[in-house]
């Protein structure tokens, strides 16, 4: 297989695999026993099959090393890994802070985090950048539409 | 009636040193486990209108938490709420309905009951041009082949279902056998009621109320236990279908309260409940001013879980 | 000619100033929402409920309805702009509109998108104003049957949106109906692919799987493929507005964006987002240059746009003529009236004609105000391309994070969020497009429960879908569709 096939083929193998898992949690859906004249069970067995349909066609593309279409490599980014980490840092802090901390604090982690991964390197800037405009957002939904975005340790202030 | 207002004035007078020596609430926190806008998200709003026009609170600060009939907020408020004075939950039968349906690990038992405050009965229907004319007729038909009746209605297992099922119950039809099509919003049932693709629908009595008044639907029975002045449609009961039911609303308080807090929070709710003010947002809105207090309403929703698990089971829904 | 009249008795009251000023503040607000991802007017009129306890009904409906437009032509910008849309109706937009806007010719996309909805949004209210009847009378008409037709008619025009390769387009048309199947089955009431999360009962959010899969999905891709750095700096070339090239390629398809629209949002299950799609495919299949479709093709931004904005005045008709909620917002704003103690039924009309109609002259006003009000500030909005990429992409994912938790805050949702995101980024990367994903999510269940109705109703009698004439007609629409230019290609 080329190089460029093997990605292809292992998202090809990761529809089969969905759509497997589809048809195997379909049997597990209850069954009531009403009067509909079509249970629950029946679309996400044509939606597994129709899935696993696909899947092999796509595997059976790649495997030839003949992708379903040729797509552009795209430019090869020496820093990928680096911003990789930086992402999954900004949205994993953004996941885990947003409820103790609130909205405004866990959206200027993301912010920076995130602006790091785009290559800047003045954190310090971005991080007042962002929790400037992420108290804004606050403070604009609360007044103008009552919507709480989350307060968090702000809570009692 | 009248004599029962007389009492509860009196009782109130009697109170009233009482109820003037119990604080206002800095801030009264309502958890509305649903989205803005519905019907839980206007009570909630209303309470807030009324305890601020009435001074009860300072400040009311609402927080929606959607989801699943209410049994995505109800255990954020019995974790997260848990212990904290000045802190109400909205919710109703729809939510005791979907603690069954959706075999939610916790339950109404796990809050504590406040106040029964307003309600809807329900109503059915069919369209204009519909050859049942009374209940008896429909329930005719229905007997005859409950698969020939199709009726439209909410969600598989909500308020609309139950009332169907408690109907077919009552007049000796296996509720499985019943032809019901659920909706998931009013504007589509009604469009399939309207346009005549369904025999019968069921919903609350404001969705449809605009439509009856109209003649472009034909209301046939409302499930309140008696007939309401000034609406000429009778009741279930009167044409022989043993069946009353109420979407009924009220307010719950988080578990783990001080008795003292709790005693606060519930003094608070009947000041407001008895207020004019309330009253007038009652007629605004068309809801049915049924309160309830802490101590009847307890009883009230355990008996009202046993009913709707015991007809969603018959119904097929929960096992 | 009574119609006329009471027009212009809704007209002189909706010309007061004082209901000027809040037309003005809604279209305002339905712009500043429509633009950002994940909120949308249901919302925002929904959070703004409690303004009906200080102002009159009149004051009220007429802010209501401007945030009801003013979102339709907000929800395009972020989508030709940063490929990031800001309603779910505006999707599509995105698919054409920012390639354009890759290519410099932001304005242009932003022009036909901001002159094509107030074209269709006009003509959409023409048809309510003297229409509103005839199109309610053939909405009655669809039963489950019909609309499982309808749909069945819907998926095989999307085969226009599938992308280069059939065969990755229809893999994320299932990806995106397999996604639509989460959720408590409306029909039985039982759990389906919740794996015990309640959060999962009530289905995934639309918005949610939106926003993932463009704004996070779109910030993935950039951060780890260097295109962040280059190719995001978009020259902000082009001419503000559209050449005479552009005018003569778009006008057509505004006018056809709103003829496919308008029906639309009169169906009771319709909504804003089908029309867009079918009006897509048509453009596409009418073009004369269909090889520039997928590469920024100016008719696949004005036919969808007219489309979403006239499917808006749609919707209007069986909300007044019926009281019937037809969209999310419309049954808000219904509830609306119920705070007024109005009964928002078939008499309506006749109860409260001041307010109706001064609601509906106050859409003409607001429409007008929209155009006046977007097309100066596209010169603004473009500037956006010019904020420094950490910036930009950065404040994109924060206004992702409202999008997905703001109303919920459900961190379940946020995780959902991201998980897609990482869905997007693989699809970006293997070149899977994203629209189908979307149009299975939506077309997914519409078509099944439709399809599950109708055997109920029909006690499982599968001939209902042929017997009934207009379901039967609009199945062998979809079959010519499927067939005619399978035999061109033949050739």
């Amino acid at each position: 297989m080329r190089p460029a096939a093997v990605g292809e083929f292992t998202i090809a193998l990761g529809l089969i695999l969905t759509a497997g898992a589809i048809a195997l949690e379909t049997t597990t859906i209850p069954v009531a026993a009403v009067y509909a004249k079509i249970g629950p069970r029946a679309f996400p067995y044509a939606a597994a099959l129709g899935l696993g349909l696909i899947g092999l066609v796509l595997a059976l593309k790649a495997w030839r090393a003949a992708p379903a279409v040729v797509e552009p490599e795209p430019a090869p980014n020496p820093l990928a890994g680096r911003a990789l980490g930086w992402l999954g840092v900004g949205l994993a802090a953004n996941a885990v802070l947003i409820l103790p901390l609130g909205f405004v604090l866990a959206s200027t982690a993301l912010f920076a985090a995130v602006a790091r991964a785009f290559g800047s390197v003045r954190p310090l800037r971005d991080a007042a950048v962002g929790f400037a405009l992420a108290l804004a957002l606050h403070q604009g939904f609360l007044r103008l539409l009552g919507l709480d975005l989350g307060s968090g340790v702000f809570a009692r202030l | 009636m009248k004599s029962l207002h007389a009492v509860a004035g009196a009782l109130a007078l009697f109170l009233a040193p009482t109820l003037a020596s119990a604080q206002t609430i800095d801030t009264l926190k309502i958890m509305v486990p649903a989205a803005p806008g519905g019907g839980w998200d206007q009570t909630g709003k209303a309470i807030e209108a009324v305890v601020k026009a009435e001074s009860i609170a300072k400040n009311v600060q609402i927080t929606h938490v959607p989801g699943a009939g209410g049994t995505v907020g109800l255990p954020q408020f019995v974790n997260q709420w848990k212990g904290q004075a000045g802190s109400l939950m909205v919710g109703g039968m729809v939510m005791a309905g979907a603690i069954v349906a959706n075999k939610s690990a916790v339950k109404l038992t796990d809050v504590q009951p406040l106040a029964r405050l307003t309600g809807e009965f329900e109503v059915i229907v069919v369209p204009s041009n519909s050859p049942h004319k009374s209940m008896a007729d429909l329930v005719a038909a229905l007997k005859a082949d409950p698969g020939k009746v199709a009726w439209a209605g909410g969600s598989a297992g909500g308020t609309d279902h139950i009332l169907v099922g408690l109907i077919a119950e009552a007049v000796g039809v296996d509720p499985t056998k019943i032809n019901y099509v659920a909706y998931s919003g009013g504007g589509a049932a009604q469009a399939a009621i309207l346009g005549g693709h369904v025999a019968a629908g069921v919903s609350g009595w404001g969705e449809f109320a605009g439509q009856i008044e109209a003649g472009k639907m034909r209301a046939l029975a409302i499930s309140a236990g008696t007939r309401t002045p000034g609406l000429n449609v009778p009741t279930l009961k009167e044409q022989g279908v043993n069946v009353e039911l109420f979407n009924w609303r009220g307010v719950f308080a988080p578990p783990g309260l001080k008795d003292a807090d709790k005693n606060a929070l519930a003094q608070a709710i009947d000041k407001m409940a008895k207020s004019a003010a309330w009253k007038a947002e009652l007629d605004k809105k068309q809801w049915l001013g049924i309160y309830m207090p802490a101590s009847e309403f307890t009883t009230y929703v355990a008996a009202e879980s046993k009913a709707i698990e015991g007809i969603l089971t018959k119904l097929g829904i929960a096992k | 000619m009574e119609t006329l009249a009471a027009l212009g008795a809704g007209f002189a009251l909706a010309l007061d100033p004082v209901n000027l000023l809040w037309a003005l503040g809604g279209v305002t607000i339905g712009t500043a929402i429509g633009v950002l991802p994940g909120l949308g007017p249901a919302l925002t009129i929904a959070l703004l409920l409690p303004i009906t306890y200080k102002v009159g009904a009149t004051a009220a409906f007429i802010l209501f309805a401007g945030i009801y437009y003013g979102a339709m032509f907000g929800g395009s910008t972020t989508s030709i702009l940063l490929n990031t849309p800001g309603e779910s109706a505006t999707i599509v937009t995105a698919l054409e509109g920012h390639r354009m806007a890759r290519q410099g010719r932001a304005a242009a996309a932003l022009a036909t998108a901001a002159v094509g909805s107030f074209v269709a949004g006009t003509i959409g209210i023409v048809l309510l104003t003297f229409l509103a009847p005839v199109v309610v009378e053939l909405a009655l008409a669809f039963g489950p049957a019909e609309y499982f037709a309808l749909m069945v008619l819907a998926f095989v025009t999307v085969s226009a949106v599938l992308g280069r390769s059939l065969a990755k387009g229809l893999a994320s048309l299932f990806f995106g109906i397999g996604l639509g199947l989460i959720g408590v089955d409306l029909q039985t009431g039982q759990p389906r692919f919740t794996f015990g999360l309640p959060e999962l009962l009530d289905g995934i959010n639309v918005v949610v799987v939106a926003v993932g899969l463009f704004a996070v999905g779109e910030t993935l891709y950039l951060a780890l493929h260097g295109a962040g750095r280059t190719a995001t700096v978009l020259p902000v070339g082009g001419r503000l507005g559209m050449t005479g090239e552009d005018w003569r390629r778009s006008w057509k398809p505004w006018l056809r964006g709103a003829a496919i629209g308008f029906p639309f949002g009169a169906l009771p299950a319709g909504g804003a987002e089908i029309p867009t799609f079918l009006s897509y495919a048509v453009e596409k299949r009418l073009c004369r240059k269909p090889e520039e479709f997928g590469h920024g093709a100016i008719e696949g931004v004005a036919g969808p746009e007219a489309a979403n904005n006239a499917s808006t005045a749609g919707v209007l008709v069986p909300m007044l003529t019926l009281g019937l909620p037809t969209s999310a917002t419309a049954a808000i704003m219904l509830s609306a009236f119920q705070s007024y103690g109005l009964n928002p039924g078939p008499l309506l009309f006749q109860n409260q004609p001041e307010l109706v109609w001064t609601l509906i002259a106050s859409l003409y006003i607001g429409n007008v105000m929209l155009l006046v009000l977007n097309l100066p500030l596209i010169g603004i909005w473009v500037r956006i391309l010019q904020i420094p990429p950490p910036w930009l992409y950065g404040g994109i994912l924060v206004f992702a994070t409202i999008g997905a938790y703001g109303i919920s805050h459900s961190v379940v949702d946020l995780v959902l969020l991201y998980a897609i995101g990482a869905v997007g980024y693989a699809m970006r990367r293997f070149d899977y497009p994203s629209a189908p994903v979307i149009i299975g999510l939506i077309l997914g269940p519409l078509a099944e429960q439709e399809m599950r109705r109708a055997l109920t109703i029909s006690q499982g009698d599968p001939t209902v879908f042929v017997t009934q004439p207009l379901a039967a007609a609009l199945l062998a629409l979809a079959a010519l569709a499927l067939i005619v230019p399978a035999l061109f290609r033949r050739r």
